[in-house]
This record gives structure tokens, C-alpha cells and sequence, in this order.
């Protein structure tokens, strides 16, 4: 080879070679934490918790709600929010920092009343996505039992088939309210993914604990303030029909299982 | 560092500093009365060198910087969505360095201007979450123009040293196969050539150091006067 096509025959030979390294890769994202978090954080509390505690805050201010003018002056509002309430109106109030809850005048625990909770707490999925504002539209089906009958979030409207999500409650315990929540559930994404979530059987065991010591209205109602002691959770991920992974959540008084299908 | 590239660069270096000591054709590098033409005789100059860290590439493309390269942290970012986790995943991403060609006008001994284009190849495979295996390639390159003013404060016969400042624009374009699009970036360039050694007649190797946003360190090459 002529010695002047050598030089950059060289430096071309050299080039992979010596190819400097600029980042080190994402690695795979697929994992049995982001399945978990998936499963508990996103899956869970969209069918579970959120609409539980709008039934559970409905549930509390209709003490408030079904008293006439002179007995809502003598009632002790701090120990149910203690964040303090306003006035919407006469049927609705606001709890700072927490929610809306409108009452339309009905009874939150007659069959067919159907109340709206306006959750306006922001819940952060993950560090760079929240919700806003979350619509709950509830029915009462019974004695003590609610089923969630819609939710706008975002300006989406969904609507939930008949006892697709159910808020039972059970009675009260030591500093705390029982309830029980049945609830199943369908998530689509583009590409072909879909997740099918639901509750054991029986469902799911949910305390409201009152004994926090807090002193707003979040506080009072979601994070520690509401736990699931009994039951499990399960959501299965499929894409074009096949299954990917599945992440079954068992709860106990004292500690959460998880079974998933990566280790 | 790893030892095979400070090898391979020694080894680089070495070579093109000796060529610079090859003859060239022998008629132009001879003066009339039959002397050998010095470095600083020369109207013109063909160099192609390669070499150093594209500063702004690495910056814009992966907020990456020398010496602080991103080591991505798995903690840093849980997705949130069945088509965040399921995404074809990045393998470590590369840039070939600065590959240039320049033309370069000398008016006087002591300074010239010059033309330079660069290339930097990007490259970064994207592997299946569910299998493992390679699924596909993100890639890119950067383009850039860059018009230098080249002074040299030592000329002898077979050495020259200069030091030399460049203004331009580079066009880069990284396709990224993951998220299905392709970023287009243009930005300027400002580069400085604190330092840097020519060593040959009409051929020449050099070698230089540089600090700008086209490249960070030392660069090194080969070249023909005429």
C-alpha cells in the first residue's frame, strides 16, 4: 500500500479502538422493584386507596353533614379534620390541604344517594408525574357499603362497571375504623400492554386510624393514617395477549409479602 | 484509563512524529538553488487528525462530562408505566472523538487561517428487557465547521509551535431507536488551541492539545504542505 494511504488507513483501524465511553447505559428497567412499585404504587392505590379514602373521608363528614345549624355549632370538627373544614355551601365543604365533599343534601348512607369527593391532595406517582384533582362519584348500595361509581382525573372520565370497586365498613377497632374494599380492574398503554389487577376473594382490610396525633387534613387521611392489614392484591402484565410478569401483595397486621415473577 | 488505549495512543503519536521525518517529493520540497523548503515556506496545508473528548456532544446528547461520566443510577428513576418498564434498554453509548480535516492558508511564517470540518460517530446499542439480546442501535453523529486563526511563534526547519482559536457551528443529529426519535442539536463552537507541535517538512505528523466545545484534549494527525 502506498505509504501516504497507510496513515489513515491507520487512524481509521485506531478509531474503534480507542472510542471513548461517554455513558455507561441504562440497564434494564425491568426488574421485581419497578414490578412492585408498579403493582403497590400505581395499581393498587388507583383502585384501592384513592377510592377508598374518598368513600372514608364521605363516610366522616357525613356526621358533620346530616347535623342541622345549631348541632354543627356544638360539634367538635377538629377531631374528625383536624385540619379545620370551609363552607362550599350548606351540602358541600372543603377540607384544606385534602378535599371537596358534596353532599347534594342526600344521605351518605341511604341506598342510592350518591355523593362526589373531590380528592385535591396531589399525589405523586413517581419524582416527575402527579395527579391532580380526582373526581369520585359514590353510591351507597347498601347498609354500610359504597361502590365507586366514576372518576375524572386529568379531564379523563372513567366510568367503573357495578361493584367494580366496593367500600364496605366493618365496624370500629381500637383508635381505628375497619373497612373492607373489593376492587378489580383493567389498565391499557400503547404498544400493546395491558394490566389485570384485583382484590383476593374476600378483599382487602383496610384500617382508617384516628389516633395519629396529626394535625391536617392529608395527614388525617392518607400515608400512615390508612393501612391494609388483611388480604391480597394481584396484578398480572400482559403485552399482545401474552403474559410478561405477574406481582401478587399479601398483607398481614404486621407485614407485607410479595411473590413476583422476577427475583 | 485503560492501558491499551494509552498504548495505542503512545504508539499513534510516535508514528505520525516519525513521519513527519519521511521525505517528501523531492522536487517540491526543494527550493530553486536545490535547498530543502522549510516548514514555514508553504502556501497550503491538507491535515486530517483525530483525537480528543467532543465536549458539547457528550454534554448534549448524555449530559456527559470528562471525568464525570454518568454513571446511571438504578435508583435514580422507577418507571411508572408497563411501557416504561418493558422499553429496550441502552447498553453503554461511545463517541468515535474527533475525527477533522483541514485546509489551511498560510499568509505569513507566522500565522494562518484554516478550515476545518469534524465528524464524531455516536453509537449505543438497546438491548430487549425480556431477553437480553441486542434489539437495535441508537446513533448519531455531529458535523461540525470550524474557521481557525493559526498563530506560530516557533518556526524552524522541521518544528513549528503555535497556538490558534476557532469560532463555528455543529449540526448533530442523534436517532434514538428506544423512543423512536431523533434529537437535532446546532451549537456553537468555540475552541482553543493552547498548544500545539508540527514536526516534518512537506509531511507532517502533529499533535495538539485543544479546549473548547469540539473537543477536550489532545488531538493528533498527519499533514501535507504544498
Amino acid at each position: 500500500m502506498n505509504r501516504f494511504l497507510r496513515i489513515p488507513a491507520l487512524m481509521l483501524l485506531l478509531v474503534p479502538a480507542v472510542s471513548c465511553m461517554v455513558d455507561t447505559g441504562s440497564g434494564s428497567y425491568r426488574d421485581k422493584y419497578s414490578i412492585i412499585h408498579y403493582s403497590e404504587d400505581i395499581v393498587e392505590v388507583e383502585y384501592v386507596m384513592r377510592p377508598a379514602s374518598a368513600v372514608i373521608i364521605a363516610r366522616e363528614a357525613e356526621a358533620y353533614l346530616s347535623l342541622d345549624d345549631s348541632e354543627r355549632e356544638d360539634f367538635d370538627i377538629n377531631s374528625v379534620f383536624p385540619g379545620g373544614i370551609r363552607h362550599i355551601d350548606r351540602n358541600s365543604i372543603n377540607l384544606p390541604d385534602c378535599a371537596n365533599v358534596y353532599s347534594y343534601g342526600q344521605r351518605f348512607g341511604e341506598t342510592g344517594s350518591e355523593w362526589t369527593v373531590s380528592l385535591t391532595s396531589q399525589y405523586f406517582v413517581d419524582p416527575y408525574y402527579f395527579r391532580g384533582q380526582e373526581d369520585y362519584r359514590i353510591r351507597c348500595i347498601g347498609s354500610d357499603t359504597w361502590m365507586i361509581v366514576s372518576r375524572v382525573c386529568d379531564g379523563m372520565s372513567v366510568e367503573y362497571d357495578d361493584e367494580q370497586i366496593v367500600v364496605k365498613y366493618t365496624g370500629d377497632g381500637d383508635g381505628y375504623s375497619g373497612y373492607r374494599v373489593t376492587a378489580s380492574g383493567r389498565t391499557t398503554e400503547d404498544g400493546g400492554y395491558e394490566s389485570v389487577c384485583g382484590t383476593s376473594e374476600d378483599g382487602l382490610e383496610l384500617r382508617h386510624h384516628k389516633d395519629m396525633g396529626v394535625s391536617d387534613n392529608y395527614s388525617a387521611f392518607f400515608g400512615y393514617a390508612m393501612r391494609l392489614t388483611e388480604g391480597s392484591f394481584g396484578v398480572t402484565i400482559y403485552r399482545d395477549g401474552n403474559m410478561l410478569d405477574y406481582c401478587s401483595i399479601t398483607y398481614t397486621p404486621d407485614n407485607v409479602l410479595y411473590d413476583v415473577s422476577l427475583e | 484509563m485503560s492501558r491499551r488505549f494509552v498504548v495505542f495512543a503512545a504508539l499513534f503519536l510516535l508514528f505520525f512524529s516519525v513521519a513527519g521525518f519521511l521525505p517528501g517529493a523531492e522536487s517540491c520540497a526543494r527550493t530553486p538553488d536545490g535547498k530543502d523548503k522549510g516548514a514555514g515556506i508553504y502556501d497550503y496545508e491538507i491535515r486530517i487528525g483525530w483525537g480528543g473528548y467532543p465536549l458539547a456532544d457528550g454534554l448534549f446528547f448524555f449530559d456527559s462530562f470528562p471525568l464525570f461520566m454518568k454513571y446511571n443510577d438504578m435508583n435514580y428513576y422507577i418507571p411508572s408505566s408497563m411501557e416504561d418498564i418493558y422499553r429496550d434498554y441502552r447498553g453503554p453509548a461511545y463517541m468515535t472523538g474527533l475525527i477533522s480535516a483541514e485546509f489551511d492558508i498560510n499568509f505569513k511564517r507566522w500565522f494562518a487561517l484554516t478550515v476545518g470540518l469534524g465528524f464524531n460517530g455516536i453509537f449505543q446499542n438497546v438491548y430487549d428487557p425480556m431477553t437480553g439480546r441486542r434489539a437495535g442501535q441508537n446513533s448519531g453523529i455531529s458535523v461540525s465547521i470550524v474557521p481557525e486563526a493559526r498563530f506560530n511563534w516557533l518556526n524552524r526547519d522541521m518544528v513549528r509551535m503555535y497556538s490558534a482559536i476557532g469560532l463555528g457551528l455543529t449540526l448533530g443529529s442523534m436517532t434514538e431507536r428506544d423512543f423512536g426519535y431523533t434529537d437535532l442539536m446546532l451549537y456553537p463552537v468555540v475552541q482553543v488551541t493552547p498548544v500545539g507541535i508540527s514536526v516534518g517538512r512537506r509531511v507532517y505528523g502533529f499533535a495538539e492539545a485543544g479546549i473548547g466545545t469540539q473537543f477536550l484534549g489532545g488531538m493528533a494527525g498527519v499533514g501535507v504542505r504544498f
